[in-house]
This record gives C-alpha cells, structure tokens and sequence, in this order.
C-alpha cells in the first residue's frame, strides 16, 4: 500500500533545514509559505528520505479570504505519498512560484490554475490560459463568477 | 512559435494548423505545428473545445447528482470515472460497501478497461491509414461488452452505476452465461488481433523506435497510465496500492522497455488479456449478499476533503473533493490522466516526422472529453 | 489603384500565356492521331466508326469509373464486417450515380487567393491524360483507337503527365496542406516510374515489341509465370502511381486532410476523384494485358478480360482495406533502395536469359519466343523471384526488427 505521509511524520524531517517555512501551528495539513516554496519543493524530491519524484496532483481551492493550493506528490520508488498546501491571502493579483523546473508535469495543471482560478505563477514558461480564450472575463473557478 | 524564423540553411519553417475540426476522430483539439519541410520543430496543443466546467456544476449539484457529471468526462470510460468519485466519497464519508458490490465494481471496471483499449489501439491503426478495418473489427467486440452493460444498468455509455455505499443493480439473471460466452470468444479474437497487427512490416516501421520516452521523464512530466508503464516503470495502482478487491486477485503488470509507440501499443493489448484473466476471477468467487448500504438520500459528509484515486484505463483518475457539511461539494478537483499525459506531447513530436505526430498523439490514448472536463 | 491594376493584368497575362502554350499540346496530340488512325491497321475504326467507337468507349470508361466507387465502398466494406451501400438501386449498384450528381450539383467553390485559372484546368490536366491512355488498350480485344506501334511506352509517357496535374493543383490552391500533398504527390509519382519502367521493359525484352496487341500474342506462357518478380514490382508501383495504399499519404484523412485536392469541390473534385478510378482501371487492364495470358478477339475475350481486370482490381481494393500506410520518407527509400535494385536485378538476369535461350535455340531477335524458350526463362525467373522474396528475408530474419523485438522479449506470431 502506497504510505501516505502525515504532517507528523514530515514536520520533523523538514524543520531543522526549514523551520522558517513552515507554518507550525495548523492542526493538521502542512503549510509552507509562498516564498520559499521552490527551495522546499527541490527538497522533496532530492531527500533520500522523501525521493517524491511525481508531482501527483496540483489544486486550487477558494476559501473565501484566501486560496489554498494543494501539492500531492508521490514517490515511486519508496512507495509513499505526501499532501503540502501553500496559503494565499486575498483575492486580487495572486501570485506563487512555480515549479516547472522541479516537476516538469506542473507546466500544464499551473495553467490551468490560471486559467480557472486567476492565480499566476511567475516563472513559468508558458503562462497562458489553457481552455478558456485570450480575453476571457474573469476567473470562472471563483466563488464569486456567477 | 514564429513562423519567420529563418532555418540554418536559409529557408523558413511553415506554421501548420492541424485544425479543430479534424477528419481524426479522437476528439475536438487543435494542434499548431512548425515544420521544416516534413520535420517536426515545435508543437503546441490546444484544447478547450470541449470544456464544460464539471467543476464549476458539481459545486450546485448534490453528491449523487454528480455522478451523472463524472460519466461524462472520460466518455469512453464511464465506469472508471464514476468509480473513482466515489472511492473519493466514500473515503469523505467513511461508508464502505458490502463485498459483492465491490467484486460487481471490478468486474466492471475491467469491462470497461477493455473497451476503452480496444478504442484506444483501433482509432490508433486508423491513424495509421489502415481505413478502419481493424477499427471495425474492434468496434465488433466493444459492442458486445456494451451489451452487456445494457444487460447491467440500461446504458451503454453515460452509466452512472456505482452509488455510495454500492452499486445501483445487481446482475440480472443469464449475465453470467453472456459474460463467459464473451471472455471465452475475446480470447480468440486478442489472438486474431496480435497476429494481424503485430506481424505487420508497415505497422513495425512506423511504430518501433519511433518517439521514445525515458522513464525519468515520464516520472518528471507526470505521466501515468499506460503511458508509464511502456517506459519500464513498474507503477499501476491496482498492485501497489490497492483499492477495492485488488489485493485479492492475481494478475500481472505488463511493463515495456524502450517508451516508443510499439511499447505503448503492446503494452495495451497486454493488459486486455489481464483484465480477462481478473474479470474470470472475479465472477468466479462472487459472493452472495447485498449490493448497496443504505444511505441517505441526499448525503451530507462531515466537513474536510479526500483524495479517491483508481487506475483509469488511461491512467490514475483522482478525484478531490472538499465538503463543507452541505448535499453539494464545496470544491471537486479532478486529476484527469489525459491532461496531464498531454505535458509529454511536445518531446514526443519534436524531430520526428509530420506523419508521425497524429501517431503519437494516439498511442498517448488521450480523450478529449477528459482533458477539458 | 494602378499598381493593382497592373498585377491583376500580369496575372492575367500569365494565365493567358500558359493557356497559349498548353494549346498547341493538345493540337498536336490530336492532329498526330488522325492520320495514324487512317493509315493505320484497323480500317473498321477509321471515319465516321472512329467516332462512334470513340464516344462508346468513352461512356463505357464513365460509367466504370462510377461503378467502381461503389464496388470498392461495398467490398471494403465487407472486409470490415459491414455492409457498405446497398441502399440505392437494387443492391445499391446506383450508388456511384447518386454520388456523381451529389458532386456535379454542389457549389464550386475556389479560395480568394488562388490562382483561378491554373485552378480550374488543373483537374483537366490530371483526368485528361488518363483518358488518353487508353487510345491504345486494347480493351475490345482486337480492336484499339488507335493502333500504336509504341503501344506500352505511350501509355506511360503519358500517365507521367498526371504529375503535372497534381502539382498545379496543389500549388493553385494556395494552402498549406494542399502544397504539402502536392510535393509529396510528385515526388512520389516520379520515384516510382523508375522501377515501373523497368519492368516493363523486362516484358517488352520477352515480346519483343512495344505494341500492346503483339506483346498478349506472345504469350504462350502468362508472363505472370515468366516474370513474376516484374508482376510484384509492377502491381506495387502503380499502387504508388495511383496513390493508393498502401502509399496514400497525399490523401492521409488524418494529416493533411485531403492533400492535394483539399480545396477541390463540386465538378472539379469529381474529376479528380473519378481520375483516380479510371487510373486504377485502365492500369488494371495493362496490367492484365502484359501479364495474364493472351486475349481472344470478340466478345467472348472482352469478357475474358474483364475478368482478369477484376483480378487485379480486386487486389488493388483488398490492400486498402487491410494495410496502414506508408510514411513519405519510407515510400521514398522503397521505392529507391528496395524496388530500383530489384527491377535492375530482374532486367538483367532476364537480358541473360533471353542470350542464352536465343543462343540455344538458334532464334533472331527480334521475333517472338516460343513455348519452350519461354518456359525456361520462366524457370530462371522463378527462382530469381524465390531466391530474393521468399529465401533471403528467411535467411537474414524476416523484416528487420526481429532482432530488436526478440531483445525486448517479444515474440511475433504470423507473417506479414
């Protein structure tokens, strides 16, 4: 069975190198500020303890005040799993990096991010709306569209 | 992509527009390539034809309602999508199904795993330009396991069979006696189609060492699925972390070795002899008992959210699901394997030929339907 | 205002120019064949019969032509598990009918910015030359337009002009895919005349003359049996020359979409799309003419004939409906690597053959072999054909992926 990793068990891996990061006390998922985001991700996958080298799944949820973004990764080698989600406060002009570089399958969930919830990913290399057209009003994924 | 860029040797690359209505019947896509001459310099995927904010409508819809949405996303696969909404419900809610009605899920799944193949490699050989004979011979095949889904639940693509807590019928009587009828004649016909297809000099040039693609990568870029697994990576959901009955049944994973079309190709006709091999496991240690749990009719889950995964016949189908306590889901997230394979596109096509791209583009096996949700 | 003026006139004046040019072409043709007719073998068909035969055998090509749309839907179809048309007319025979007045009554449209008048003639330029072809097929055995004494070689002289068609359609239609196939149409068609060239010159070696009615004369033996290397060689070239599969790239449904013909509708497309069957069927009979046996003259060996065109026509339909296609830098290296040698070997192996017989049995040459002289080329040929198709792929594993595919640890069952 694929282990799926709990915050208990990747907090104390994690908080010597990145105690700064992380978000120590929500209860039970792990939250990781936007800024370094890119450092804690390229430790994911180069850890010989954590190996997660597929990012599984890439989401956007709004809440209100601020949008939760939720990074699942996956290792296939070790067999385990791990959920990290990044905050971001506020609704206008939303902006994370990217992590194209890190997992090359972020290129096309980040777009579609974009494209349905109006956050933008700086860095990426083709930062363009994926279903929706050019000119498209609005985010259509927000809880305020329709 | 400019299409006045001059080429080393003076001349300029054209911009091809393999357009939105294509006589390619793997759906409504739109590929811009850049060509020189005949070889492949840039190709960039759009799609969006076909969406229709499944997300959007499962926030107003209740918990049951959705399962209607969730057929029409991989709309050769319907019973592989709704059963992974609800693995995701069922792990929000915490209700589980009584056994027969996850061997009856399996045995289902399977079903449709083979139909979804068949699809898969016939719209590929069509591709190819073998004018859909071997597409029609497949087509033969698949109607007989639609009817025997019509048999099941009435419907032949837009099920919506499986129901929190259960499946929404039981077998009907003679479904047994249809179904071996079937695996025993199917049997024959992998047979058949191995020794038309496989043996091919036009199919083995066009296929074999074309568009490889290294493990590592398929890893990096995301790729599950079939997909994966013809680039030797040893990773199918069904074994390594089981769901349903899995872990109670034997079969094998077939595995490729170099990534390339062949690889993808066989690796497919290889797993539809594996679902025949699970699907008469599965109806031969059936149990007895009831199909369905009781629930409610409109479901409210306890608040927090859940991750169901199942091994889609296109690769791993995730479904998020977010409740805040109300008959509707405050967020569905949908990983759909088609979307992501897509990222693996470009690499695949980049200098090979013009005529090889709409070929990799199928052995990839993507559904329009499930890339634009 | 004048410069537009002055282009729209120089287009013009082009268009007017290549009218001039191509005019005498047909002139000529048709000025040449006059006297040939009159002073020529067959009085039957000289004066007011030329014409009579002319305008029946003309109908009789069309309404083939219609007729085979329809033969090919209902067996390629049968080959797929389906029924194909068989809804117009008793048993859908009238389907090719219905098709042709659904083409003529549909809108002839032309794109803004193609060349209109290069548009228009090219579906002239692609059907007529075929239609010339058969000025010397003997099609009622005995009995042929016109009588050439340069039979065979006029036939493909002229065929090789449909190249010409082809590229100015693809090139009128100013669009992309359409310049695609195209190219690809052309460099197709001119590979493959090399190797069709050569094959027939094999049967013309062994007839000893050029002229379609002397070369069934002179087979005592079906030269199917003398040469059948030459028969391969020839029935996959002009697969090639008609841009079937499986070497239909140009018309790849699921690339280019339609190739050189994307723009074509109504009449024009009919044109093209009928050229293609009339190729095929006029091909079939000089297939069936240089390689299945004599022709009786009379109804009797029209009959005859038609049958063995259907032979060959029914192989034609049965590689499409069971073959994927060919991609172009593949047709290319076939046609250059695999069937130039191949036609190279044959010619000279037969040249020798023909030395050797001559010198055996003490004949001019010239004249033409008989039973027994034949029947030894025909062993010399077999074996070449055994010995390079059936034994060498064995003996150096068959098809060259064997070796990867054995490494990968897969096993292949059945031939190709």
């Amino acid at each position: 069975m694929t282990l799926e990793l709990t915050k208990e068990d990747i907090v104390p891996l994690l908080v010597d190198q990145f105690k700064d990061v992380i978000d120590l006390d929500a209860d039970q998922n792990l939250y990781i500020n936007a800024e370094n985001l890119h450092e804690v991700c390229l430790f994911f996958r180069d850890d010989p303890q954590f190996q997660m080298d597929m990012l599984r799944y890439l989401d956007c949820v709004d809440y209100i005040d601020h949008f939760e973004l939720r990074y699942a990764l996956l290792s296939l080698k070790k067999n385990q799993s791990a959920i990290f989600k990044v905050r971001l406060w506020g609704r206008d002009s939303l902006e994370i990096p990217s992590v194209v570089d890190v997992w090359e399958g972020a290129n096309l969930q980040e777009r579609e991010i974009y494209d349905l919830m109006g956050v933008e990913f700086t860095n990426h290399p083709n930062m363009k709306r994926v279903f929706l057209w050019e000119g498209f009003p609005g985010h259509p994924l927000r809880k305020d569209f329709l | 992509m400019n299409e006045s860029e001059k080429n080393s040797d003076g001349t300029e690359s054209v911009l091809l527009n393999l357009g939105p209505q294509h006589p390619s019947t793997h759906g409504v896509f739109r590929l811009r390539t850049l060509l020189d001459g005949e070889e492949v310099i840039d190709v960039e995927p759009i799609f969006g034809y076909l969406h229709r904010g499944s997300s959007k409508l499962a926030e107003e819809r209740s918990y049951t309602q959705v399962i209607t949405l969730t057929d029409r996303l991989d709309y050769l696969a319907g019973m592989s999508n709704n059963l992974a909404y609800i693995t995701a419900l069922e792990k929000l809610t915490e209700i589980s199904p009584p056994e027969r009605a996850r061997y009856l899920r399996v045995i289902m799944v399977e079903l449709m795993r083979i139909a979804s193949h068949l699809m898969g490699i016939g719209f590929l050989i069509n591709d190819l330009g073998a004018w859909i004979t071997p597409l029609m011979h497949m087509f033969r095949e698949r109607e007989k396991i639609l009817d025997l889904f019509e048999m099941v639940c009435g419907a032949r693509i837009t099920f919506s069979y499986m129901r929190l807590g259960g499946v929404s019928h039981d077998l009907p009587i003679g479904f047994e006696k249809s179904i071996n009828e079937f695996l025993d004649d199917f049997e024959n016909k992998i047979k058949e189609y191995e020794n038309l297809l496989l043996g091919n000099e036009i199919i083995l040039s066009r296929m074999v060492g074309v568009a490889p693609l290294t493990g590592e990568r398929a890893i990096n870029c995301s790729v599950t699925g079939p997909n994966l697994r013809a680039s030797g990576v040893d990773w199918d959901l069904r074994k390594k972390d089981p769901y349903e009955i899995y872990d109670q049944i034997d079969f094998e994973v077939p595995l490729g070795e170099k990534g390339d079309n062949w690889d993808r190709l066989v690796v497919r006709i290889e797993e539809m002899k594996q679902s025949v091999r699970i699907i008469r496991q599965c109806m031969y240690g059936l149990p007895q008992g009831p199909y369905r749990t009781d629930t409610d009719f409109f479901v409210r889950p306890p608040e927090g959210e859940a991750y169901g995964m199942v091994e889609a016949p296109k690769g791993e189908l995730g479904f998020y699901l977010v409740s805040d306590g109300t008959i509707a889901p405050y967020r569905m997230g949908i990983r759909s394997p088609s979307f992501i394979n897509l990222t693996v596109l470009r690499e695949l096509c980049v200098g090979w030929k013009l005529a090889d791209i709409i070929v990799n583009f199928g052995t990839l096996d993507i559904n329009v339907g499930e890339v634009d949700r | 205002m004048w410069a537009k003026w002055i282009a729209k006139m120089q287009t013009r004046l082009f268009n007017i120019a290549v009218l001039i040019l191509l005019t005498p072409v047909f002139l000529l043709v048709y000025i040449i064949k006059e006297p040939i007719v009159y002073y020529g073998s067959l009085n039957i068909l000289s004066g007011i019969n030329f014409f009579i035969g002319l305008f029946i055998l003309v109908n009789f090509l069309l309404v083939v032509t219609t007729m085979l749309t329809f033969v090919e839907r209902r067996l390629v179809a049968r080959m797929q598990n389906r029924i194909g048309p068989n809804r117009v007319g008793p048993f859908g025979i009238l389907q090719g009918f219905a098709d042709l007045i659904k083409l003529i009554t549909k809108e002839d449209l032309v794109p803004t910015l193609a060349n209109r008048t290069v548009f228009s003639l090219a579906p002239i330029l692609i059907m007529a030359p075929v239609l010339l072809m058969f000025a010397v097929i003997p099609i009622l055995p005995g009995f042929t337009i016109a009588d050439l004494d340069i039979g065979i070689f006029y036939v493909v002289a002229i065929t090789s002009l449909g190249s010409l068609g082809v590229f100015a359609a693809g090139w009128a239609s100013n669009s992309k895919y359409s310049l695609y196939g195209a190219v690809r149409g052309v460099a197709q068609l001119v590979s493959y005349e090399v190797p069709l060239v050569l094959s027939i010159c094999t049967i013309v070696l062994l007839a000893g003359s050029l002229n379609l009615n002397q070369i069934t004369g002179a087979q005592e033996i079906p030269f199917i049996l003398v040469q059948p290397l030459a028969f391969v060689i020839v029935l996959f070239s002009v697969a090639a020359e008609l841009n079937r599969t499986p070497f239909d790239l140009n018309e790849a449904d699921s690339e280019i979409v339609a190739g050189f013909h994307t723009e074509y509708s109504g009449t024009k497309f009919a044109l093209i799309y009928g050229t293609e069957y009339l190729a095929a069927f006029g091909w079939s009979v000089v297939i069936a003419i240089l390689f299945l046996g004599r022709l009786e003259p009379g109804v009797g060996g029209f009959l005859i004939l038609m049958a063995k065109t259907s032979i060959i026509l029914f192989l034609f339909f049965w590689f499409r409906g069971t073959w994927p296609r060919v991609r172009i830098d593949q047709i290319l290296a076939i046609a250059w690597k695999i069937m130039f040698p191949l036609a190279t070997i044959n010619i000279i192996v037969t040249g020798g053959a023909i030395l050797l017989v001559q010198s055996l049995f003490n004949l001019k040459s010239g004249t033409p072999l008989g039973l027994q002289p034949l029947a030894i080329i025909a062993i010399i040929n077999i074996v070449l054909f055994v010995v390079l198709l059936l034994v060498l792929p064995l003996i150096k594993g068959l098809g060259r992926f064997d070796d990867e595919l054995k490494a990968r640890g897969l096993e292949i069952k059945g031939g190709n």
